[in-house]
């Protein structure tokens, strides 16, 4: 059962891998706003001239 | 069922659907369609009040000097383009260097270059149709939450993680791995667990201690139980390597009902922000003279003895002592009363009313912090604090529920033995299985989901609601409580009576000139009712604020002042020299949609007013509303109107003014409507985004068909717990059994509850 | 005060040339995908349209098929998609305009090739993965240039939040590199040959971990994320719920890497292993069909444009069927339903289902809003666009109930046992004349997708050819990046090097769950019971072993008979892990067009197979195999067996030093003796070279290496 000592700490390195990435990802905010980027993402971009209206 | 508006067609921007009169969805998109930023390239004149060093410090949130950093309430925003336009502003404003949206939140954050020009910024956001106001950093509550949510969240993702990762592991073992692999996979799992019980579950705890101190049951309480019961039995079945493990079902459940929490805390808008004294009025400045030196000051930076300098239709930030020879305030939000007084030098003012006639000095005998308005608010806040913690209906009928689980399990583990001829490692067993299959998940998890889901559908029809057994508490009131000023009327006069009948053209040409400078609502109301030609001139135009206004036309003194009338509303007449030529009666306006309102609630509830308002005013208004009032009462104090509520415990109060939240935050149901107050306060169960009272209906309907989900749920949940209860106490319940309910009990618990979005 | 034009802000101007290169070549090859497709089609309808060309056999074709439609079709349309969507989202231009070149080129050379090698039969025998070791090189280094330009773009970007289709991409980068890697570690035999490090269920595992993940990473997770753009966009309307979609990715990574093992079940792999497979697919259900209705959802209210907007036709058909794919998957996962379902043509219908479906909608559904878009022009006619989608629509309808109806047909004849315990269709190939009319069907159906595609074609070929300008890329003006203005460490550097944390963290976290679900991999000698030996192929069965792979059989034969009464008592007894233990690569295979081939070994003479690989039909009437009569002009490579075998022995085969030394002598002694036997029994003589023999001394071997 050699395997066994390679693969628990592999096995609590990824949860923690996914659990550190999501906390990482909270911490600087991405998920503090979850309404506006669905809106902001909806902004059409000029072709070709960059003008106003 | 189709509850929208009649005619809605696609905003002619941004395609949003719009009932608004111009088939325009919001203010950005109306400014991009009238032609967008370039319309905006010639503004100059500037409020240069914002762009004092001393104000800028205050609102700036920045630690760094070279980009400073401003938060600001936007209102208006309705769809994308509102995003794109608002966050488009560095485009076209040098001094812009950054700006972001919040859309839920209604902000705006920017980040300017030094040499910006604060007061160019919030005008250039009022031009585009989006009046903006600056907030401050203190608002400490807002920053506690955020950091609440994020831990919660944080919870949730190690409860996620650590229930995923042991699935893995106990999956393996259905699956058939025995021997040395599974005990170490047995083992993994519970080093898993770890995180789950001593982290994740906190709030469980934390909650289940609460209860137990103030003596009631709620369902953390069985969840702590079963949690540690289970964790305990699992460990030294683990360990004895035999009987049942049940580590993966608990982490499922923790996970389950962490989720189930989040989203009710992030379904429930906080709005307002404690320190409420400081926002309200907290956004105007005023030109005060201190020592000998004129300056310009935020409201908060006013102190007492300072001369005060109150524009026309700003509110007084402080109390204090009036120094200019006459002054006509709106006084309505303090009193509740909806004519405007007069007032001569060196009578008291009070912070929050609102000055009708010309600028207005006066020396502030208070501070913001210590003003009449300030402590009242600090009186409400503190009650408001204290009842806040309120059981909701599901809560309390699950207790029950649970505690006949706890007393089940408890019997089998001691009756088993001698009853059932079970072994009490048998009867242990399933003592456990019990606890872990039938106890608290579907509860647990469908209560605050059921909740959630209605507080967002709410918040969908302009409905902030503070806290979810709000939806509960509704549906238990017998009587609703108007206030009048506000609430019931606009708080705006309109003609409504004048002798005689009709009244000639030059009359009313001679009434408009000579109110043509005055601020009185009368003014108002006349300009409202006639059409000014204005071909003639009036000469020596002179006006007594709140008395009377007179001037001279072809040699003879005409004049309008206030008349006394039976009917006691407000009346003036028109005099020719000395003699009354005519006299004119308003009323303040009824809302539009009221009288078939009130029709609708008058079957399910006593209606009552309760108004800070002269008796006979509301007497007068009466007849109009078409339906009958248990009782009708004017000339209320704020202390009046909360010994009413104390006196009626079950009632449902609607007001906006100063006046009203002390009984608001007393009453069973306390709703703020729209008004101008509203939003900025921390008090109350139920704020109203919409002008008007229709969202009431709306409410009723959301929080009764809330209840019925809600039984459902625990009709559901009732019988889950019997058909598990009795498998578990059979001994069915194996691990894999409760692996396989618990979500599946969920799942069904989410598509029941899942009923009430639609 | 001049407020435009002001020096705080500069104009980004996105790259928008590769994105029309990659649009169009996703247009281009989807044309070999389809006609390759409907060629095959065809061929399983009407044997004859093999042609007796050995480049253009169903074997060589139907890799080519799989490999154009998804890393030539589908590959170009992610890279489109991912191109354009990202800069927008990140508001920058991508990283480096010579990366996204070589990106671009590099790709399709890849494909060039892909297409010149695989109908000359240089493949692995692994399934979405038959590229020879030279090219899976070529596309690590593509891949690893395409991350570098897409990270560099998410380094330089200017917009702070990442939008949740980003993700997507990310999770697909990441995971499709590791992925691939892992199933593509080889030893090199010659230029256009190779062995797997892995052999027997160590290869199946790997390969079907790869192959389902192919399925994840490849055609899942990025379309999810141009769907999380596109759908919005086309509707203006932001996405129903923005929440429901990050929960939607996080639930769909973790649980999509576990899923694997169903391709296994009933197999010899360990219990568990399939256990933890069939429910973790079981839980794919639910966050899979919550992206659907996030989706679908976001059309609230803009249900009309259904009716009249092609692109918003196209998104909702893409949607319903990954509806119904990702419901029918989890089904066919769990282990009663796969018992009927796998090796049938159910499995094929619900590939299609996806592919054709769910990529093939939402990438026309993508070209038909980008291509007016990028050429700056209106599209040509929107009747025909409509017309492509009612024609795509029926078409991969009737593909899709064409192919269910066969699948479950077959797989009933193949369960059908008697009260006596016999088998009621003891001819296999009963069972296949039974379903070639819904062949027939299916072909049609191809073909009908394949016109409506046709018509696409012109459409663009119209629109861009009538466009009035010059196509131009797209800008932005943007604020001024001022890194200077980073206060308290909460500034943008911070959180620009997060996206790298963020990476670095999701490589490390795929390489670990890659590493444990494929732990049976390591673990295998448990399982392996070394007391049952079982000898490795001889040489010449080496040699024809090789052949067996250059030819595709496993596309059409499996070698595993699964612990299924019905398949024991048609095949004889359940394949054995010990017995594919020197299989590099296994050839359990994934469908039974023919009979499966673990067995066959001496239950026929040599003559029977030589005559029935010249031409099948001689031998079983109603055969739907292609005539392999080339076999028997072709010289077999003994040469090449020295290094074969020792490369074999380096990887763990018990060849002795002596065997490998002379492999080549070896080998054709027993080709002599073989060939003798069929001149005796009639066959012409003079065979020993050719690699008729070769193949048949490998069948003749199968089933006869261990002891059972």
């Amino acid at each position: 059962m050699t395997v066994l000592i390679i693969m628990i700490p592999m096995a609590l390195l990824l949860g923690f891998g996914f659990v550190v990435a999501f906390i990482m990802s909270m911490k600087s905010g991405q998920y503090d706003d979850l309404d506006t980027p669905a809106h902001r993402m909806l902004k059409e971009d000029s072709n070709g001239r960059t003008h106003h209206e | 069922m189709n509850q929208l508006a009649p005619q809605q067609l696609p905003c002619l921007h941004c395609l949003a659907l719009t009932s608004a009169h111009d088939q325009l969805c919001c203010s950005g998109c109306r400014f991009i369609h009238r032609g967008g930023f370039s319309t905006l390239r010639d503004i100059v004149s500037v409020d240069s009040l914002y762009d004092q060093e001393g104000i800028r410090q205050v609102y700036n949130l920045s630690q760094n000097p070279a980009q400073p950093m401003y938060r600001l309430q936007i209102q208006g925003l309705q769809c994308s383009s509102c995003v794109h336009i608002l966050e488009d502003l560095p485009l076209f404003l040098n001094s812009v260097i950054t700006a972001r949206v919040n859309f839920a939140n209604g902000e705006l954050l920017i980040e300017t270059s030094q040499d910006h020009s604060l007061g160019l910024i919030l005008k250039y956001l009022d031009s585009m149709g989006y009046p903006a106001q600056l907030l401050k950093e203190n608002e400490l509550a807002d920053a506690q939450n955020t950091q609440e949510d994020r831990a919660l969240l944080a919870r949730l993702a190690v409860a996620g993680a650590c229930a995923g990762n042991i699935m893995l592991f106990s999956v393996a073992i259905y699956g058939g791995l025995i021997g040395e692999t599974a005990f170490t996979f047995n083992g993994i799992s519970l080093l898993l667990f770890l995180p789950v019980l001593l982290y994740c579950a906190q709030p469980f705890y934390r909650g289940a201690w609460n209860a137990l101190r103030l003596g009631y049951l709620t369902v953390d309480v069985p969840l702590v139980a079963a949690l540690w019961l289970s964790f305990s039995a699992s460990l030294f079945n683990w360990w004895r390597g035999s009987g049942n493990v049940y580590f993966d079902s608990t982490a499922g459940f923790v996970f389950f009902i962490l989720l189930s929490r989040w989203f009710l805390r992030t379904s429930q808008r906080r709005w307002g922000h404690s320190g409420f004294s400081k926002q309200i009025l907290k956004d105007s400045i005023f030109e005060i003279e201190r020592i000998g030196e004129q300056k310009n000051v935020l409201a908060s930076q006013i102190l007492e003895g300072d001369v005060t300098l109150v524009g026309y239709h700003q509110r007084i930030p402080v109390d204090g002592l009036l120094m200019s020879q006459r002054a006509v305030l709106d006084t309505s939000w303090m009193t509740g009363e909806s004519v405007p007084r007069a007032l001569d030098a060196n009578m008291a003012v009070h912070a929050g009313d609102k000055v009708l006639s010309d600028s207005v000095l006066f020396r502030a005998t208070s501070n913001v912090q210590n003003s009449q308005l300030a402590q009242s608010l600090r009186r409400v806040e503190a009650t408001s604090l204290s009842s806040s913690t309120r059981m909701s209906l599901f809560d309390k009928s699950a207790q029950w529920l649970l505690l006949a689980v706890f007393i089940c399990s408890g019997l089998i583990l001691l009756l088993g033995p001698w009853i059932f001829g079970l072994s009490w490692d048998d009867a242990f067993e399933r003592c456990i299985g019990l606890l872990v299959v039938a106890c608290p998940c579907a509860i647990a998890f469908g209560g605050p989901l059921a909740y959630g889901i209605s507080l967002k559908r709410a918040l969908e029809k302009g409905i902030v609601i503070r806290s979810a057994d709000v939806l509960d508490r509704v549906l238990e009131c017998k009587n609703i409580v108007f206030d009048k000023t506000g609430t019931l009327t606009l708080g705006q006069f309109e003609l409504v009576r004048q002798t005689p009948a009709s009244i000639p053209d030059w009359m009313k040409e001679i009434i408009l000139e000579l109110e043509k400078k005055s601020h009185h609502p009368v003014a108002d109301a006349f300009r409202k009712s006639w059409q000014s030609t204005s071909r003639i001139e009036l000469t020596d135009v002179t006006e007594t604020p709140g008395k009377k206004v007179f001037g001279l036309y072809k040699g003879r003194l005409y004049s309008v002042q206030t008349h006394t009338s039976e009917n006691s509303s407000l009346c003036v007449a028109f005099l020719q020299d000395e003699e009354i030529l005519a006299t004119f009666e308003f009323e303040d306006t009824l809302r539009e949609e009221v009288p078939s309102l009130l029709a609708k609630l008058e079957k399910s509830f006593t209606l009552n007013i309760l108004s800070g308002d002269r008796t006979a005013r509301v007497k007068n208004l009466l007849p109009h509303l078409g339906v009958s009032f248990a009782e009708a009462h004017g000339d209320l104090s704020p202390q009046d109107k909360s010994r009413w509520i104390r006196n009626n415990p079950k009632s449902l109060m609607l007001g906006d003014g100063i006046n009203d939240v002390e009984a608001l935050s007393q009453a069973h149901v306390g709703i703020l409507v729209q008004g101008p107050l509203a939003k900025g306060l921390n008090f109350g169960s139920a704020y109203f985004m919409q002008p008007g009272l229709e969202s009431i209906k709306d409410l009723l309907n959301i929080a009764r068909k809330n209840r019925r989900i809600v039984h459902h749920n625990l009709f559901f949940a009732l019988v889950y717990n019997i058909t598990a209860g009795v498998a578990a106490v059979s001994g069915w319940i194996d691990p894999l059994m409760a692996a396989a309910l618990m979500p599946l009990s969920s799942l069904l618990i989410l598509v029941s509850t899942l009923r009430v979005s639609r | 005060m001049n407020n435009t034009n002001s020096p705080q802000t500069e104009v980004i101007r996105y790259d928008d040339q590769v994105v029309r290169w990659f649009l169009l070549a996703m247009i281009g090859w989807a044309f070999a995908a389809f006609a390759a497709g409907l060629l095959i089609a065809t061929q399983l309808a009407y044997w004859q349209a093999n042609f007796n060309l050995e480049w253009i056999t169903f074997g060589r074709l139907r890799p080519l098929h799989t490999n154009a439609a998804i890393f030539a079709f589908a590959g170009n349309a992610i890279f489109a998609g991912i191109y354009h969507s990202s800069q927008r989202l990140l508001k920058a231009r991508m990283f480096n305009d010579t990366l996204s070149r070589i990106h671009f080129w590099g790709w399709q050379i890849i494909i060039l090739l892909a297409a010149i090698t695989l109908p000359l039969g240089y493949t692995q025998g692994k399934e979405y993965a038959e590229l020879e070791w030279p090219i899976d090189i070529a596309i690590t280094v593509i891949w690893v240039v395409f991350a570098v330009n897409f990270f560099g773009t998410l380094w330089r970007r200017r917009e702070k939040h990442l939008y949740v289709a980003l993700w997507f991409y990310i999770a697909t980068i990441v995971t499709v590199a590791v992925l691939h890697i892992v199933n593509s570690l080889e030893i090199p035999v010659s230029m256009t040959n190779s062995y797997p490090i892995w052999g027997g269920i160590q290869d199946a595992l790997v390969q079907w971990w790869y192959g389902h993940n192919a399925v994840a990473f490849f055609l899942t997770t990025p379309f999810l994320g141009l769907m999380y753009y596109y759908v919005p966009k086309a509707v203006n309307r932001p996405i129903y719920s923005y929440n429901l979609s990050i929960v939607h990715f996080w639930a769909l990574v973790f649980i999509y890497i576990w899923a694997g093992p169903h391709h296994l079940l009933n197999t010899s792999l360990p219990e568990w292993a399939q256990t933890v497979g069939m429910v973790f697919s079981l839980m794919l259900w639910a966050p899979s069909w919550g992206g659907m209705i996030n989706g679908l959802l976001t059309l609230r209210g803009s249900w009309h444009l259904l009716v009249t907007e092609p692109i918003v036709k196209f998104f909702v058909g893409a949607l319903t069927f990954y509806g119904m794919a990702t419901f029918e998957g989890p089904l066919l996962s769990i282990k009663s339903v796969s018992s009927l379902g796998h090796y049938t043509d159910w499995i094929v219908g619900h590939v299609h289902a996806g592919a054709l479906g769910w990529n093939g909608l939402l990438s026309f559904g993508m070209a038909y809003y980008l291509v007016p878009k990028l050429w700056n022009t209106e599209l040509y006619s929107k009747k025909m666009a409509n017309l492509h989608f009612w024609l795509a629509l029926s078409g991969v309808l009737l593909y899709y109930t064409s192919m269910l109806a066969a699948g479950i047909t077959q797989g009933l004849m193949w369960q059908d046992i008697d009260a006596s315990g016999r088998l009621v269709y003891p001819d296999f190939v009963e069972t296949v004349t039974r379903i070639v009319p819904l062949y027939w069907v299916r072909a049609i159906s191809g073909l009908i997708f394949f016109v409506g595609y046709l018509i696409m074609v012109y459409n663009f070929y119209k629109t861009i050819s009538g466009a009035k300008e010059a196509p131009r890329d797209a800008e932005v003006r943007v604020p001024v990046k001022n890194f200077a203005a980073t206060s308290d460490g909460e500034g943008h550097r911070r959180l620009e090097g997060l996206a790298t944390i963020f990476t670095v963290l999701t490589v490390i976290a795929v390489l670990v769950a890659s590493v444990i679900s494929i732990y049976p991999i390591i673990n295998v000698n448990q399982y392996v019971q070394m007391d049952k030996k079982v000898t490795p192929w001889s040489p010449l069965e080496l040699a024809g072993r090789d052949i067996y792979v250059k030819e595709g059989c496993y596309t059409c034969h499996s070698q595993q008979i699964r612990k299924l009464d019905f398949d024991v008592v048609r095949f004889g007894q359940p394949s054995t892990i010990e017995e594919s233990q020197w299989d590099h690569p296994f050839q359990w295979g994934s469908k039974r067009t023919g009979p499966d081939l673990s067995r066959i070994g001496k239950k026929y003479p040599d003559l029977w197979h030589y005559r029935h690989m010249i031409n099948p039909r001689e031998i079983v009437e109603k055969s739907i195999m292609p005539s392999y009569s080339w076999l028997v002009n072709h010289k077999t490579d003994f040469l090449g067996l020295r290094r074969k075998l020792s490369v074999l022995h380096q990887l763990g085969v018990p060849y002795d030093a002596e065997t490998i030394a002379n492999a080549d002598i070896v080998a054709q002694k027993e080709a002599a003796v073989i060939a003798e036997q069929l001149a005796k029994e009639g066959a012409p003589s003079g065979l020993e070279n050719q690699q008729i023999v070769a193949l048949i001394a490998y069948l003749q071997a199968l089933g006869q290496k261990g002891t059972l």
